[in-house]
């Protein structure tokens, strides 16, 4: 009788691409309900109610399943220290990768538009591109992540949904990861327990009232990193 | 006018160009003029941090250099946080208690009266902290007159929102160009030019 094979971890780098394959079910199915709103109308009661129970069902499950978790703050110093280049690229990296995620579904789900997801994958592809190459201060190194994570295409629309990425999701992708970029950039010398949340939310909400200043640094294809500067000393 | 209980870790002339300082501190005086009159209110996030954004800015634009215009220009930096406010209008009336007074200013206007409060107790904060100076109450700040005049000027001219500022707080607006900050030595000598021209004939 051959032995059972030892149960081995999913190595980080496998997960990666699963999980984005499990978001990329997730906001299909955070779609399905929008999408199927007018066809429902038409079914008979029970159908109706019945069809979008099951869709209900699905959503919760997926966004229980696959919500990236809060950094705790061990893992929010790493990711501040690694984008100011004060923690050497490999083992910061992990810590970034985690807070970019976090952040990107907050920002993603913020903008009340489910037609954008964010894969992990690009994501760690981008970082791993991003910091090595990354010099001067915090702010030209977050500037540089941004130029990367753009690139890279980190956040793009739903796959198997049939929706373009045109200039104006483009657009929404880029200020997502803006806002991203200024809260791993502001100071937080004092944060309480749902502080994090609480400075990233201020940050997707300065990025929403300062839409005009960030589009024209993007449009000026000027670095980003002055404006960074000047937004995180207001946080 | 209902105070604010927020305290900050620095000075408040410092902590107020923060944004999670400022939105703490507006929220806060929100919740106090909620619990004191039963008014309730929506706030929205969005537009009070361009509130701040375009405050800040506007602070920074006049900021004097001089030490002796830094007491001047604390009622100054009050009166443009009162015009940004209510020009960007973050604060929403959803609802009132039943049989209110419609002349009490805080029924009346019930968004500017919190836009009011907020402004007068920053500037009251700041006052004390760096210059050892109390605020003073004023019959204006009671009176339907004047907030009536308040609403109804600004309404036309946001502007006019840094002299009213002035008004509640019991010191000399400037009607004419409220939105120009006159430090000491500047309104000293704006004073000799015009009393110096020749009488007209």
């Amino acid at each position: 009788m051959r032995p059972a094979m030892p149960s081995r971890p999913v190595p980080d780098r496998l997960a990666l691409p699963l999980r984005d394959a499990l978001r990329g079910v997730r906001s299909a199915k955070e779609l399905s309900e929008m999408l199927l709103r007018p066809a429902t109308e038409l079914l008979p009661g029970p159908v109706q109610s019945l069809l979008r129970q099951t869709v209900h069902q699905a959503e919760r499950v997926g966004k229980y399943a696959l919500s990236a978790p809060m950094p705790g703050p061990h893992q929010m110093a790493r990711a501040v220290a690694a984008l100011a280049g004060r923690l050497p690229a490999p083992e910061g990296r992990d810590a970034l990768l985690a807070a970019l995620t976090f952040g990107l579904e907050r920002a993603l789900a913020d903008d009340a538009t489910p037609a954008l997801m964010m894969s992990e994958t690009v994501a760690a592809l981008a970082i791993d591109a991003a910091l090595p190459a990354g010099t001067g201060d915090a702010a030209d190194r977050a500037a540089g992540l941004l130029d990367h994570l753009h690139r890279a295409h980190v956040v793009g629309p739903v796959p198997g949904t049939g929706f373009a990425h045109d200039p104006a999701s483009e657009r929404r992708a880029e200020l997502a990861c803006f806002a991203v970029c200024l809260w791993l950039l502001c100071e937080r010398p004092d944060v309480e327990a749902g502080g994090e949340d609480r400075i990233l939310t201020l940050c997707i909400g300065l990025c929403a009232a300062v839409t005009d200043d960030i589009e024209a640094v993007l449009d000026a294809r000027a670095s980003p990193a002055g404006l960074m500067r000047d937004l995180a000393s207001m946080v | 006018m209902s105070d604010l209980a927020v305290t900050p870790q620095m000075p408040v002339r410092k902590s107020i160009r923060r944004l999670r300082w400022f939105i703490r501190a507006f929220e806060d005086q929100v919740a106090r003029v909620e619990a004191d009159t039963g008014n309730r209110f929506a706030c929205d996030e969005k537009r009070l941090s361009a509130v701040f954004v375009e405050w800040l800015r506007a602070f920074e634009a006049q900021k004097p250099t001089l030490a002796e215009d830094r007491l001047p220009y604390v009622g100054f930096a009050a009166g443009l946080m009162l015009r940004t406010l209510i020009s960007q209008k973050p604060l929403s009336l959803t609802s009132r208690p039943a049989g209110h007074d419609e002349t009490n200013p805080a029924y009346f206007w019930p968004e500017g009266y919190v836009y009011v409060a907020f402004c007068l107790n920053i500037r009251a904060l700041v006052l004390a902290q760096d210059f050892d100076e109390e605020q003073e109450m004023v019959p204006a700040l009671t009176e339907l007159r004047s907030w009536w005049s308040f609403r109804e000027n600004v309404e036309e001219d946001d502007n006019l929102a840094i002299a009213f500022l002035d008004l509640f707080a019991g010191e000399a607006p400037d009607w004419e160009t409220p939105e120009l900050f006159r430090g000491r030595r500047t309104g000293e000598i704006a004073q000799r030019f015009y009393t110096a021209l020749p009488p007209e004939d």
